[in-house]
């Protein structure tokens, strides 16, 4: 009897780990599917069909000035209304979509990659390099990153190129000092001393050890990031040092409808709209793979979802 | 010929914002392939930092003088990429906290056979099936199947198993066993002393025991090496000591463990003067003891 049920679990134990079972989770979580499906628009609009429309969208009507949305007798393109300058929104929006995805990849990934790599190095080793780093860090803190980005910007000429180097930079602490933080606390546990006793080098220590453990808080923090990075950059447009026309993006929509939103609301709101779906995506994104990517969440995930299947079958 | 193991005069001392702290003052320790050495003594009697320091483990603020000899060559100063050859390699350690022993985001195998994909240079297949065949030799049923199970799949007797596996994977010529029991249950801490002992037996290697518990010490060495305030007050065969222990301190350890006597009202308090004055077996006039035995 048991020697014939040993192979039958045996068996379902290795189907079950190679049918690719993340991709089963990914497709049995709806949030999740929509959350890509939304990143994935944005990225096609912003790379495929902005290109397309660019005069389009900067082509301005003043007849068409505050023309209300929902309505088709325009043309779809005025379907989400029209600016200040008669500037189709939609249009805008799918241009501005450019701007916007690749100030908070490049800003984000600038800054994230930088105080990750930085933070664990000097959570791992310690010591004065880390005190040193850690003061810059404090530094960079301190001042206010607006107020550093509108002396940068100002200096040099303000373009995405400049805007993304900016805001890459002041975001940096923010990651060197989650990831030093939760280096010092990995660095202590036991599988490290392990790893030691064993003859690990250092760097395989950090790469393969810690490195791993914090990557899933610096990704979801770096999600989170996204919103904040566009908004930043909306503010420095805002302020006038930030993009300048023709260059659009979500942020200086919002900045722009601002003035208008007793008369006009949908200038400012269709952008805002557009930011919180596109932050809230990343997010739920993010969070998802951390509990994935996690092998005792995800065991745990599975096995739900399995005791729910057999129930229904 | 030299010795496998040969400590002499090894002091160990933590600086620290109250002063120096010595752990460990002046061991002398010899040990030979085959021989396992039990060193028992209570918390903060100097045993673990004993144990790390033949690693090159004792980090920053500890200071360790005097000589280790490991087959001959000096440990004590060695850098840290020398101490890597010595690691593993040479000198194996389980330590106490089997729980989070392993990583928690790779898989069992693929821990296991990176050791010896890494040290030994050999190909992923060659290391699989080593690493298959080690799992086995520690006591893992179904090895091939549980090679890719997490950790957390894992209970904590099956984890320090691994640990094990890790630890003798690169056939050391010492393994120094760090309390690998205690942070288990009494069941599966007899089947983790039968599997080091076996192992021990089947291949040789020293071992050195680190316990605070007297019976474990019996059942696992040849030689017990009894350490209080940092220093070896006692040190011979195992039941010769038992049975004739010398030193005062030994007596009385020995006295309040419960295996000896019949009923509770026999067991023996260890003295106040062995919990509150640790340095009664120093001379040299430390003023202030140097390491407060609580409980």
């Amino acid at each position: 009897m048991v020697l014939q049920s040993t192979p039958i679990v045996a068996s379902s134990r290795i189907t079950r780990w190679r049918a690719s079972p993340k991709w089963q989770m990914f497709t049995s979580s709806p949030l999740a599917v929509a959350s890509t499906a939304w990143l994935i628009f944005v990225v096609v609009l912003a790379f495929v069909v902005a290109p397309l429309v660019v005069d389009q969208a900067n082509h301005q009507t003043i007849a068409m000035r505050f023309y209300a949305p929902f309505r088709l007798d325009k043309g779809f393109e005025f379907f989400l209304g029209a600016d200040s300058l008669g500037r189709p929104i939609m249009l805008q929006l799918i241009v501005g979509a450019r701007t916007s995805v690749l100030i908070a990849i490049f800003a984000v990934s600038i800054s994230a990659a930088t105080g990750y790599a930085v933070g664990v190095v000097s959570g791992y080793f310690g010591g004065w390099v880390d005190n040193i780093l850690l003061r810059l860090a404090d530094i960079i803190h301190t001042v206010p990153s607006l107020l550093m980005a509108l002396v940068v910007l100002f200096i040099l000429q303000p373009s995405i190129f400049n805007l993304i180097i900016v805001l890459g930079i002041t975001r940096i602490p923010v990651y060197l000092r989650t990831s030093r933080t939760q280096t010092m606390e990995v660095r202590e546990r036991m599988f490290v001393e392990v790893s030691k006793a064993i003859g690990a080098s250092n760097w395989r220590i950090i790469t393969r050890d810690i490195a791993p453990l914090v990557f899933p808080t610096i990704r979801t923090l770096a999600m989170l990031e996204v919103s904040a990075v566009i908004l930043s950059a909306a503010s420095l447009t805002f302020l006038g040092i930030g993009l300048q026309r023709p260059d659009v993006d979500w942020g200086m929509m919002v900045s722009d409808g601002r003035a208008y939103l007793k008369s006009a609301w949908f200038v400012a709101v269709f952008p805002g709209i557009v930011i919180v779906l596109t932050a809230l995506s990343a997010n739920i994104l993010s969070n998802w793979l951390r509990a994935v990517e996690d092998p005792a969440q995800s065991t745990l995930f599975f096995r739900a979802k399995k005791k729910k299947g057999a129930a229904e079958e | 010929m030299s010795k496998l193991l040969e400590i002499s005069g090894l002091r160990i001392s933590f600086e620290s914002g109250f002063g120096k702290v010595d752990a460990v003052r002046g061991v002398n320790l010899t040990m030979d392939m085959g021989d396992a050495v039990a060193v028992v003594g209570a918390s903060g009697s100097g045993k673990t930092v004993l144990g790390r320091s033949l690693l090159g483990l004792v980090d920053a603020p500890g200071v360790v003088r005097g000589s280790i000899k490991f087959g001959g060559e000096e440990i004590v100063g060695k850098s840290e990429k020398e101490l890597r050859d010595i690691r593993g390699l040479g000198i194996g350690m389980v330590f106490q906290d089997a729980l989070d022993g392993l990583n928690p985001v790779y898989t069992i195998g693929s821990q296991l056979s990176e050791i010896f994909t890494v040290r030994l240079g050999l190909s992923r297949s060659a290391a699989k099936s080593r690493a298959v065949s080690i799992m086995e030799q520690v006591g893992i049923r179904r090895a091939s199947e549980r090679y890719h199970d997490y950790p957390h799949q894992f209970s904590g007797g099956m984890r320090q198993r691994i640990c094990i596996a890790m630890a003798i994977g690169l056939k050391p010529k010492i393994l120094i066993a760090d309390e690998p029991t205690t942070a288990l249950d009494v069941t599966v801490q007899a089947g983790i002393l039968r599997l080091i002992k076996d192992l021990q037996a089947e291949t040789g290697m020293g071992l050195i025991f680190v316990t605070h518990d007297l019976a474990v010490a019996r059942t696992i060495s040849t030689r017990i090496v009894v350490m209080y305030a940092g220093q070896i007050v006692e040190e011979g065969p195992t039941e010769e000591l038992f049975r004739f222990p010398k030193h005062p301190y030994t007596k009385a350890l020995l006295a309040a463990h419960p295996a000896r006597v019949r009923s509770w009202r026999d067991l023996e308090p260890i003295p106040d003067a062995f919990v509150t004055d640790p340095s009664s077996g120093e001379t040299t006039g430390h003023s202030s003891p140097s390491i407060v035995i609580t409980n």
